[in-house]
């Protein structure tokens, strides 16, 4: 099962460079590639197309320089937005879909990275008191 | 020198402690067989005094010492009053024109007793238990009194013994008198806050409600409050409905008695594993909706039975 | 009217693992709820990334004490796509035994849990004793009641005897019967109606919004369910019933649940009837390829999403779980308002959380 032509022609007005690849990640998911600074409208673009977009996850890894972060969506077959925040940050998804709210936070509690609009971006996880670095943040190699 | 016997002794407190006792062993048990459990043996409840009076009694800070202490022991001493009035076999160590009216009353001191004991406690647990507590009492008072105003407005009386024998073997009270009873069985099921009129201190709601933050040797004192309330409401509801112990049973009179309490015990237990719990609401709804026309109904239909 | 908190958690009788729903009560109704997780954070992402890809069943499976085996076969799945690799038919089937059985004591569990919270034990103690069954037939089956152990990466670990077969199927048709006490309280019984009819509503715009998923969101008219759209290992050759309902309230979340128990017995007979021949477990290599992959798994809770990320070692390079009770907190903050304080032990009871599963 693959996301409709329809879908990727709304998205392609949004992201025109990003090529639907089914291959980079298993499992019959569609990735696309999406700037941060496009991310809101690309939603807006899903949402507009009528179909109803279900939000599965937000995964988000630590990057050569930054953080990716991958939006696990649902629209009748696996969407995966690949997003590349080189400076740690990205705009909030959580106005337009508030799936996103705590998904957000455990990406802040877990790798530090900021959004943009979160109306309340405090710990999910991690205890009030913890005072050490994101805890799957790329960190310095130590004999441990 | 005999009435101080039969005061401390037999019908008194150690008859009504280990029948409170036994009853609340009888009430789990029959629960836990409709339930297809095994249930405890018959020493339990007793384990659990003995248990709860060795524990940590704690006081929360900010309640009353000596009021929280006082409470239980109040209430006690109200409950066994009332139960040296309410017929115990053919055995009534106080009797008097009106007696039913002051049982009733002192019945009703534990629930306010409870409610105190909610709110004298400053955590929301037991606030709250205790508001519910109150809550239910409104309720649950007026269908009582109906009930049991039926069977008086029949009789002509309000002297428990001399309801009890006018029934005589073959008329009791609950043949002519169906809904009295049936009403003032769920305003005694309200009263004693079993299930499902258990809302002030529904486990999944509010914790143990009133009693919540209740440890130690005060804690086993209001078990003995609830266990002692069941003997005596009980009681009073076979003696004025059912007869008690009949004369007409000769020397059987008291075995057949003690089997039609264990049998009102056994119908209680079963009403509260047929149902859920109904909320505070639902309880209201309940008691004003239904419960009361129907006992007034039936007060009218005694009055004219009882005219003629 | 007095305005006051209650604190429902992190320690409570109506919950049975830790959480913080802090409720501002004004007289009996709820006005605003706050929930807060993260009592249970035990760091298991991380922990995966430290543990080889073996190591990483038994750590995956004990993220949840009652969805053990989705754990498990959604992580498998994952790193068997990983690895390109399809595994046997016979392996595929007892998995999709597994998850069904998983199904039904999640769901038993599930009804005993809300009964208690109503205050009508007897429902609780019957539905906790025919539990009783499908864990004997899981103990039977794979050693554990709990945690079975029954995944490994390429396949399932031990077989299915004839004769375990056969008494699977007695002990599942003496469930089927059983049933009907459940299926007749959800129909019949008025005092079940009175607490669950109409009480805690949660309307289906709510369900899009928050990624709902579930026997949550399918109560209230929703129809994702991981085993229609996106059909996994053996489910790709076995019809699942769906058991939508559109009501929305408590009521819905028992009755559909209800249905699931029915349609899952009838899926373990039918996967029993037609087990396939074969081997139960393919070779795996210790190092894999750099590789990425999104596994999703029908747990007894809803969609259940794994992403694994390989980097050529003998470790996964990230972990990432995402559980279905998640968005059913989340939306609780909104479903809370509003109720009267009798009403919050049925709509927490009935949301079917799961608290090791959200904080992992």
């Amino acid at each position: 099962m693959t996301v409709t032509d329809t879908l990727l022609t709304a998205l392609a007005t949004v992201l025109p460079e990003a090529v639907p690849d089914r291959d980079s990640i298993a499992g019959g998911e569609t990735v696309l590639d999406c700037p941060p600074e496009h991310l809101l409208d690309a939603f807006r673009a899903l949402t507009e197309s009528g179909s109803t977009v279900h939000l599965s996850a937000i995964t988000a890894l630590p990057a050569d320089s930054g953080t990716l972060l991958l939006y696990h969506l649902w629209i009748d077959s696996g969407l995966t937005l690949c997003v590349h925040c080189p400076r740690n940050e990205a705009p909030s998804l959580t106005p337009l879909l508030p799936a996103a709210s705590w998904y957000e936070r455990e990406a802040h509690d877990m790798l530090g990275i900021r959004f943009i609009g979160h109306p309340n971006l405090e710990p999910l996880l991690l205890a009030a008191e913890w005072s050490g670095p994101p805890p799957l943040a790329r960190q310095e190699k130590t004999d441990a | 020198m005999h009435t101080l016997a039969q005061i401390l002794v037999f019908p008194g407190a150690v008859y009504l402690f280990g029948l409170g006792m036994f009853l609340a062993w009888v009430d789990r048990k029959v629960i836990a067989v409709f339930q297809g459990r095994v249930g405890p043996p018959f020493y339990q409840p007793l384990a659990d005094v003995i248990k709860l009076l060795a524990k940590e009694d704690i006081t929360t800070e900010g309640a009353d010492v000596r009021l929280t202490a006082a409470l239980p022991i109040v209430s006690l001493a109200c409950i066994l009053t009332a139960g040296l009035m309410v017929p115990v076999g053919n055995h009534t160590i106080v009797s008097f024109e009106g007696d039913l009216v002051v049982a009733l009353f002192l019945l009703s001191m534990p629930t306010l007793g409870l409610f105190l004991a909610g709110l004298i406690v400053p955590s929301v647990y037991n606030v709250l238990g205790g508001s519910r507590a109150l809550l239910q009492y409104l309720n649950y008072e007026v269908p009582l009194l109906l009930g049991l105003a039926a069977p008086a407005a029949f009789a002509h009386t309000w002297q428990m013994s001399t309801l009890m024998q006018l029934q005589n073997g073959y008329r009791w009270h609950v043949v002519a008198m169906p809904l009295g009873f049936l009403v003032a069985t769920l305003g005694i099921i309200g009263k004693l806050e079993r299930l499902p009129l258990d809302a002030p201190h529904a486990k999944a709601e509010i914790g143990a409600g009133p009693l919540t933050e209740y440890s130690g040797r005060k804690l086993a004192l209001w078990r003995l409050v609830t266990w002692v309330q069941t003997v005596v409401c009980i009681n009073l509801m076979v003696a004025v409905y059912t007869g008690g112990a009949d004369q007409v049973w000769a020397n059987w009179g008291f075995p057949v008695y003690a089997i039609k309490i264990a049998v009102y015990m056994a119908g209680l237990s079963l009403v509260g594993v047929l149902y859920a719990r109904l909320r505070v609401d639902q309880v209201a709804e309940l008691s004003w909706r239904t419960l009361v026309p129907l006992g007034l109904a039936q007060l009218l239909v005694a009055l004219l039975i009882g005219a003629y | 009217m007095p305005e006051i908190t209650l604190p429902v958690g992190p320690q409570h009788p109506l919950i049975k693992e830790p959480i913080s729903i802090l409720l501002d009560l004004q007289g009996e109704y709820v006005t605003s709820a706050r929930v807060e997780i993260g009592y249970v954070h035990r760091g298991l992402e991380q922990l995966l990334q430290r543990r080889s890809y073996t190591q990483g069943v038994a750590v995956v499976e004990r993220i949840c004490g009652i969805c053990s085996h989705a754990h498990t076969t959604a992580y498998c799945q994952a790193v068997e796509l990983l690895l390109g690799l399809e595994i046997p038919d016979r392996a595929q089937a007892i998995r999709a035994l597994l998850c069904e059985l998983e199904r039904l004591h999640s769901h038993l569990l599930w009804l005993g849990v809300l009964a208690e919270a109503i205050g009508f034990t007897t429902i609780f103690m019957y539905a906790w004793r025919e539990r009783e069954q499908i864990l004997d037939v899981m103990e039977m089956i794979s050693g554990g009641r709990i945690a079975h152990g029954a995944n490994v990466i390429g396949g399932v670990r031990e077989d299915l005897s004839p004769d375990q077969v056969e008494a699977t199927e007695d002990r599942l048709t003496k469930l089927q019967q059983q049933l009907s006490v459940f299926t007749d309280l959800v129909d019949r019984d008025k005092s079940f109606h009175q607490r669950t009819h109409g009480i805690g509503l949660l309307p289906l715009e709510l369900v899009y919004a928050y990624g709902v998923v579930g026997p949550m969101a399918r109560a209230s008219g929703a129809t994702l369910d991981v085993r229609r759209a996106a059909p996994y290992g053996a489910y790709r050759h076995l019809e699942v019933p769906a058991a939508i309902s559109s009501e929305a309230d408590v009521w819905a979340r028992a009755w559909t649940r209800v249905q699931e128990m029915s349609h899952s017995i009838a899926l373990c007979k039918e996967i029993i009837r037609h087990l396939p021949e074969g081997d139960l477990a393919l070779r795996v290599p210790r190092r894999i390829a750099p590789a990425k992959a999104v596994s999703r798994v029908e747990a007894p809770r809803g969609e259940l999403l794994y992403y694994v990320e390989s980097d050529g070692g003998e470790m996964p390079a990230r972990v990432h779980v995402r559980t279905p009770t998640l968005p059913t907190l989340l939306v609780m903050e909104k479903m809370l308002p509003g109720l009267q304080t009798g009403d919050i032990a049925a709509v927490v009871a009935g949301a079917d959380l799961c608290m090791a599963c959200a904080d992992r």
